[in-house]
């Protein structure tokens, strides 16, 4: 049952990810055309600020945040668990995985909030000014569709056990696990 | 009490594993109900998750670390490294000098400490061990040349002090390099006396003839020109560091495409690398935010720049007192964490001072650099001590003597602040 | 709103981006905190939060109406898809003083006005002053001189968006969106010919130290600040203190407007000082910027009317009301 619920919300994530990488390939590709049109042509794109941050930066954060999740890319510290009896590991994998839930639980409900309120104002820029002309929604929107993926994802890892099992995979040294933390910047 | 309480449950939170995002968040949305109740919570709920992260000015974030990925995932690392190694020929600690000089080379192109740490442990402490050096030497070494990572322009953490200063990034990022180079003949120098003392640690490097040193000319030009290409540009004001990080970007693509270095999983893994660290850095910003302004709305923030310009002591202790509290932060908390919950309450009272924020943002970097190789959290002791399978506690032992010269280096930047804001200013003048 | 206290007394929590230099905050906020405690013996007070201590400058108009900040400032050129009609001061050709439009928009945005009716109420909040701040100029670096809309053509300009960017368009040069604390570099390298802002707000950026000339008396627009209460906080308090509250507020407008035109001309004297050269439009110029620029106001119309709202009735009832101020006034 898990099994199947987690390889259906894999390939949600999957779907997302895509997305998230295809918006860090357009803010590379966005800002680099936008220097050779101020260069070249004297006209660079008056939209280009709000497209990155609205778009752009949403869309790569939020989108991508269940996957990283899932990868258990976040830091943490490893201080007390690390010597803590594995029962006690237990209560912590499922106090943290319940406190995780109600953070991500609140986040999303923040972001249905935002949405709802752009769609009920029918916020967007007026047309023929510098920003895009979209409708508000299309952006706020991305929030609560990160947040609730991942909200399926911290649900999933508490379904698990926590993330102990996980751990083992990193191979890589940019996701080089420590003993006491896991992957830094 | 609120505030205790608030406090108490972040380092509950911190310590039963919680990500830290995750932990500073909830900690701050529980002080927020407990403060402001529901109305509070759900009106930052609504406002902060989005506009956090729609910030144009912290798009280099991401765009620095995909430049730093591609460039690794093209193998430039372990060409530095050989290069560097024929360069130094037969002095004294040869390859110690080499990993320190390529690895400063390597943060030219790198904003991350950590990941320059991964990279180095992986490409030259098994030559160095190969070679007869003392494990806690090599391993020390590379951990502390890590962190010039985010000294040497480009930097996530001084892209992320600019933002929340509201200092010019690009004149925060240029002030970096001249303490970068500091950073690097401070720690070449602390080798050799090292060595000095112990010449058993470690052997002379080996000398090349000239053809081979003109042979790996080809290694060090794609660095060479991203780092023009990325700094020159912001130097010259050229392009905002948003799109000097795109260039660089792109400029690392096609190097690496050009040399037939990068291959389609390569690209794959440097984009979703760059997400991996780029969600958690954002989330930990996100989160801050929503501790901060529960710090705010109970009137800490104020409280405490009040009481601490109003000590009488000179700035000069107050300023020192305020490094010993990052030291110790250092030692527990992520360093983005640390500054996004201390900088916006900081800043004002440095400011009070008469210290320079350009200024002290090179410092909480320095410091913070410090922090990240001390014990009980030093983030690139694991790593080095993980890829190279020694104990963390070899790895600190190794670290002390390059700790000792970073220290030193902090009271050299506080005597002498020109040496910091020299080329931000030659930069507007 | 803080719920302790004794009965009757309120502690109001006013939040916004303005650092504590900057008029908006000081001779707004403060005056209008000093005048409501005289007003009402003290039973009103306030806690406030200056310089994006809470929120950044967008967010306080949900934080406001969620009751985080009972009163919070709300800037509607950074609102243009909340509030698009009440840019219509911003306009360029509007005014380039900072009281009829302050006092025009008052009437707008007061009970029954149509800006109120229109976006204020709707999103649950009650402007309570207002401040308009006039004379956005064309700064520019490297000795180039524009004094006419001809020589605007082929800059690249840094601007902050909104109706400005259609100004800037319209007269041939291209916006350019630079963050503010990059301008300063922005210009001094020459990434950018220049930059469009009201003459007070150059004197925080220093651009006396990278731009080498101002025009004066261009008429190209203003930004509008607003600070706003909550409607469901308005509700709670009692007949006679809203009356206080309201009155401080009216008089927050009138000292707020004399502070920013005292603060654009001090600002002027400072720029001066520190190197830069103001070019004074002659009157013939003057109304060839204000010809240059009037299609953006119809351009400005046609938009709003395309999006469903009142852009004709506002830019006429806006227009109508500011001739009422300069006629009172004079
Ligand atoms: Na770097
Ligand atoms: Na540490």
């Amino acid at each position: 049952m898990i099994a199947r619920f987690e390889r259906a919300l894999r390939a949600v994530e999957n779907i997302l990810v895509t997305l998230s990488l295809l918006a860090l390939v357009l803010m590379m590709s966005v800002m680099v055309v936008d220097v050779i049109l101020r260069y070249l042509f004297g006209a660079p794109f008056a939209w280009a600020l709000g497209f990155v941050s609205n778009y752009l930066m949403i869309g790569f954060f939020f989108l991508g945040l269940p996957y990283t999740m899932r990868e258990g890319a976040h830091v943490h510290i490893d201080l007390l668990y690390q010597r803590l009896p594995a029962l006690w590991r237990r209560v912590c994998r499922v106090l943290g995985g319940i406190l995780g839930c109600v953070f991500v639980l609140a986040l999303g409900y923040g972001g249905v909030m935002l949405t709802v309120d752009a769609l009920a104002g029918a916020d967007r820029p007026p047309p023929g000014s510098a920003e895009l002309s979209w409708p508000v929604w299309t952006s706020a929107v991305l929030v609560p569709i990160g947040t609730g993926v991942l909200l399926l994802r911290t649900l999933c890892i508490l379904m698990l056990g926590g993330t102990e099992e996980s751990d083992a995979e990193a191979t890589e040294p940019e996701s080089s696990v420590s003993p006491l933390t896991k992957e830094g910047h | 009490m609120l505030l205790v309480f608030v406090i108490l449950l972040l380092f509950i939170l911190l310590l039963i594993r919680m990500p830290v995002g995750f932990a500073i968040g909830l900690a701050g949305l529980a002080g927020l109900l407990l403060h402001g109740g529901m109305p509070a919570v759900l009106g930052f709920l609504e406002t902060t998750p989005h506009s956090a992260v729609a910030t144009y000015t912290l798009s280099p974030i991401p765009l620095f670390i995909l430049m730093a990925q591609l460039v690794l995932q093209s193998g430039v690392a372990t060409e530095l490294f050989d290069a560097a190694r024929v360069w130094v020929g037969r002095i004294p600690a040869g390859l110690g000098v080499a990993t320190t000089t390529s690895g400063a080379a390597f943060s030219a192109v790198s904003g991350s400490s950590t990941a320059a740490a991964a990279t180095l442990a992986a490409t030259s402490i098994p030559e160095m061990e190969k070679r007869g050096y003392e494990p806690r030497l090599a391993s020390g070494l590379v951990a502390v040349v890590g962190t010039l990572a985010s000294m040497v322009p480009p930097s996530i953490i001084l892209v992320f002090y600019a933002i929340l200063a509201e200092e010019s990034v690009s004149q925060v990022l240029i002030a970096g390099f001249l303490p970068g180079i500091l950073v690097t003949i401070a720690i070449i120098i602390t080798t050799l006396l090292v060595v000095r003392r112990k010449p058993d640690t470690a052997p002379r490097g080996e000398s090349h003839p000239m053809r081979a040193k003109i042979r790996t000319i080809p290694a060090i030009g794609p660095v060479a020109l991203l780092f023009v290409l990325v700094i020159g540009t912001i130097y010259f004001g050229l392009a905002t560091p948003t799109e000097a990080a795109a260039l660089g970007a792109l400029g690392a693509l096609l190097i690496g495409l050009a040399r037939r270095r990068l291959t389609v999983a390569g690209i794959r893994a440097a984009l979703l690398n760059t997400l991996k660290s780029s969600a958690m850095i954002l989330l930990i910003i996100l989160a801050a935010y929503l501790f901060g302004y529960f710090l705010t709305l109970t009137e800490v923030t104020s409280r405490l720049v009040e009481s601490i310009s109003s000590l009488a002591a000179p700035p000069t202790v107050i300023f020192l007192l305020i490094v010993v509290i990052y030291l110790v932060l250092g030692a527990f908390m992520d360093q983005i964490a640390i500054l996004a919950l201390t900088v916006p309450v900081v800043l004002p009272v440095v400011e009070e001072l008469g210290y320079d924020p350009i200024w002290f943002g090179v410092m909480i970097v320095l410091i913070a650099e410090i922090g990240l190789v001390t014990p009980p959290l030093g983030l690139n002791v694991f790593i080095v001590a993980r890829a190279t399978g020694r104990r963390a506690e070899e790895v600190f032992r190794g670290v002390v003597p390059y700790v000792g010269a970073l220290l030193v280096l902090v009271l050299v930047f506080l005597a002498f602040p020109q040496l910091v804001l020299w080329l931000p200013e030659m930069m507007v003048s | 709103v803080d719920r302790e206290g004794p009965p009757g007394e309120f502690t109001l929590i006013i939040g916004d981006s303005y650092p504590t230099t900057h008029p908006a905050s000081r001779d707004g906020v403060e005056f209008f905190m000093k005048r409501v405690g005289e007003l009402t013996d003290g039973r009103v007070s306030f806690k406030y939060f200056p310089s994006d201590q809470v929120g950044k400058a967008e967010d306080y108009i949900s934080l406001t109406r969620a009751g985080v900040t009972d009163i919070g400032v709300v800037s509607p050129p950074y609102l243009s898809a909340k509030l698009p009609l009440s840019n219509v001061a911003d306009l360029p050709g509007m005014s380039t003083e900072a009281c009829p439009p302050a006092r025009a928009l008052t009437e707008l945005m007061s009970e029954n006005g149509l800006l109120h009716e229109q976006e204020y109420a709707p999103r649950g909040i009650r402007m309570l002053f207002v401040g308009v701040q006039p004379k956005y100029e064309i700064f520019t670096g490297d000795g180039k001189l524009v004094t006419e809309p001809a020589d605007m053509r082929g800059l690249l300009l840094r601007s902050s968006g909104g109706v400005l960017d259609q100004a800037v368009h319209r007269l041939g040069s291209a916006p350019v969106s630079i963050p503010g604390p990059e301008m300063y570099e922005a210009i001094s390298r020459g990434t950018v010919d220049g930059t469009v802002l009201p003459t007070m707000s150059a004197t925080p950026y220093r651009l006396d130290e990278v731009a080498t000339n101002s025009t004066e008396g261009a008429p190209l627009g203003s930004f509008t600040l607003t600070y706003a209460i909550s409607e469901e906080i308005w509700r709670q308090l009692p007949a006679d203190l809203r009356d206080a509250v309201s009155r401080a507020g009216r008089e927050t407008t009138e000292h707020l407007c004399r502070a920013i035109d005292a603060e654009n001309a001090s600002s002027r004297e400072q720029l001066a000082e520190g190197g830069l050269t103001f070019t004074t439009l002659s009157q013939e110029q003057v109304a060839d910027w204000r010809r240059a620029v009037a299609p953006v106001r119809e351009q400005w119309v046609a938009d709003m009317e395309s999006m469903g709202r009142p852009g004709r009735a506002t830019l006429e009832a806006m227009t109508a009301a500011l001739r009422e101020q300069s006629g009172g006034s004079r």
